[in-house]
């Protein structure tokens, strides 16, 4: 017997629901929650004052370009510190292995909060590096390359032995074997961590704002005390921030699909 | 193809895969490895692919003794073309591109001569049609014939296929070796290790009978097949031969 098509339940966990009932789901879900946010803030009795806020829209748009700046900056910087340490992690030096390792795990055992203060205020100094941008961004970059070369690490690990074999046995050299067999597939491997990482750095450049870079939470913070809107200045803030972050999830989800598929 | 190997060793941890294996072929032509599974056969031809370091002896091929140092290592690999028991295709490049990668990488041919060549072996293989479905979307039969052009297209000096039907079923298994007889048919040399015992018979030159790392018989299949075979050889064929 088979069971009506329903507006409610998919046949398995693994089946697609069409565009129309997906939507329909998403439609009720978001009028729920936006329903409880409304009883939410009547019951609250907060009065809001968007004016005052909205006055300062400058401070916020290049509170968000910093940050987008400061973030695509560190992706990039990080990318090549995660490729980098990821393959010294594989090095038969001793040295270059054992420096990759004690690299990720300080980077990875501490908090991001306590790598701003110390590279700031004692490594920047030490070096004269005075500019706040590109100390900011160097910092960043030391964090999330510490993560992305454990996800690259990951990805290269994934390649199985019979696959350097075979490159092996068809004459390519160690170069030519990333280039040609391991980086294509470990790529696929990767992807969805690295995206989800990407995530992770936007958000974490707000802790930025405490060297007083001028980032998107700095400038909520600005126009929160000039202004005495706490709260608008804070929704705002969260909403830069999905702005940034949402379509690169999204995006995300299309391409473990897209790759689900191919496999 | 002359092939000579002289007190060839290599252990692993204490297991001795190779015990000093000594023989000299004056004409490789087809010759077939057969023996009990952990008894050397691979690792001799592993050794012979440049994919093993032996831990003594030598192994000399049309006179040349091989070195077993990177650098000279991987030229040698690019002499020889291997086939592997679990195809090892590359599964994010179509079939085409699986037997284009090693003529373009290594052997320095343009994209269109590449293209060229693969398509012609995979015509002869009756594979054309599904040059460009990716190594997931063919069958176990289909993926090992593509590796045997993959092996091919670079013309080398010699071809090594360790076990290339263990991983199939009958029919499939069946097929490559009727693509295997095709190489025999055109003179082709090469060294196969195989459980077929049939085909081994059928297909050989000559055989050689290998277990607990040595040598025990090598010899043209009628002998070693026959009645005048050693008792060792014997006995293993008559058990395997026996279901």
């Amino acid at each position: 017997m088979r069971t009506p098509p329903s507006f409610f339940f998919l046949r398995n966990p693994d089946s697609e629901p069409g565009p129309g009932v997906y939507f329909f789901n998403l439609a009720l879900t978001t009028a729920a929650v936006s329903l409880l946010g409304v009883w939410l803030l009547r019951q609250s009795g907060l009065q809001w004052d968007w004016e005052a806020v909205a006055a300062y829209w400058r401070l916020f748009a290049a509170g968000w370009a910093t940050t987008l700046g400061v973030s695509l900056a560190a992706l990039a910087v990080s990318t090549v510190i995660g490729c980098g340490v990821a393959l010294a992690q594989r090095s038969v030096f001793l040295p270059l292995r054992t420096l990759a390792e004690a690299y990720v795990e300080l980077v990875r055992g501490t908090p991001l909060l306590a790598q701003i203060y110390i590279l700031f205020y004692i490594v920047a100094e030490a070096v004269h590096l005075e500019n706040r941008m590109v100390a900011g961004i160097l910092t960043l970059s030391i964090f999330s390359g510490a993560y992305l070369a454990e996800v690259f690490r990951a990805g290269i690990n994934s390649i199985g032995r019979s696959q350097l074999e075979s490159a092996m046995a068809i004459g390519l050299t160690r170069a030519q074997t990333y280039r040609f067999v391991v980086l294509p597939q470990a790529v696929r491997v990767v992807l969805p961590s690295m995206t989800g990482q990407c995530v992770s750095l936007i958000k974490d450049s707000s802790l930025l704002s405490i060297i007083g870079l001028n980032e998107l939470t700095q400038s909520a913070r600005n126009v929160a005390s000039y202004t005495f809107s706490n709260l608008e200045s804070y929704v705002l803030l969260a909403m830069g921030y999905l702005l940034l972050t949402l379509p690169i999830s999204l995006w995300t989800r299309r391409l473990e699909k897209r790759f689900r598929y191919e496999t | 193809m002359k092939l000579k190997l002289t007190n060839l060793a290599r252990s692993f941890g204490e297991h001795k895969a190779l015990d000093g294996v000594t023989f000299e072929v004056e004409n490789c032509g087809a010759l077939v490895f057969i023996g009990p599974s952990g008894g050397g056969k691979s690792t001799l031809l592993r050794i012979l692919a440049g994919l093993e370091k032996p831990d003594s002896g030598e192994v000399q091929i049309n006179g040349e003794r091989l070195v077993f140092e990177e650098q000279r290592l991987q030229q040698h690999r690019r002499k020889i073309g291997v086939v592997f028991q679990g195809f090892n295709l590359f599964p994010h490049l179509s079939a085409v591109e699986n037997i284009e990668l090693p003529l373009t990488a290594v052997h320095g041919h343009s994209p269109a001569q590449a293209r060229e060549v693969s398509m012609e072996l995979l015509r002869r293989f009756q594979l054309a049609a599904h040059a460009d479905k990716k190594p997931a979307a063919l069958s176990g039969g289909q993926k090992q014939r593509i590796a045997i052009a993959r092996a091919l297209a670079v013309q080398p000096q010699m071809l090594l296929l360790d076990e290339p039907t263990s991983a199939l079923d009958p029919a499939m298994t069946a097929e490559v070796l009727e693509t295997i007889e095709l190489l025999k048919d055109q003179g082709r040399d090469f060294i196969l290790a195989t459980h077929e015992m049939g085909f081994a018979r059928k297909v050989a030159d000559q055989v050689a009978f290998i277990a607990e790392g040595k040598l025990v018989e090598l010899g043209a299949p009628g002998a070693v097949f026959g009645e005048t075979a050693l008792g060792e050889t014997r006995r293993f064929l008559e058990r395997v031969l026996r279901w």
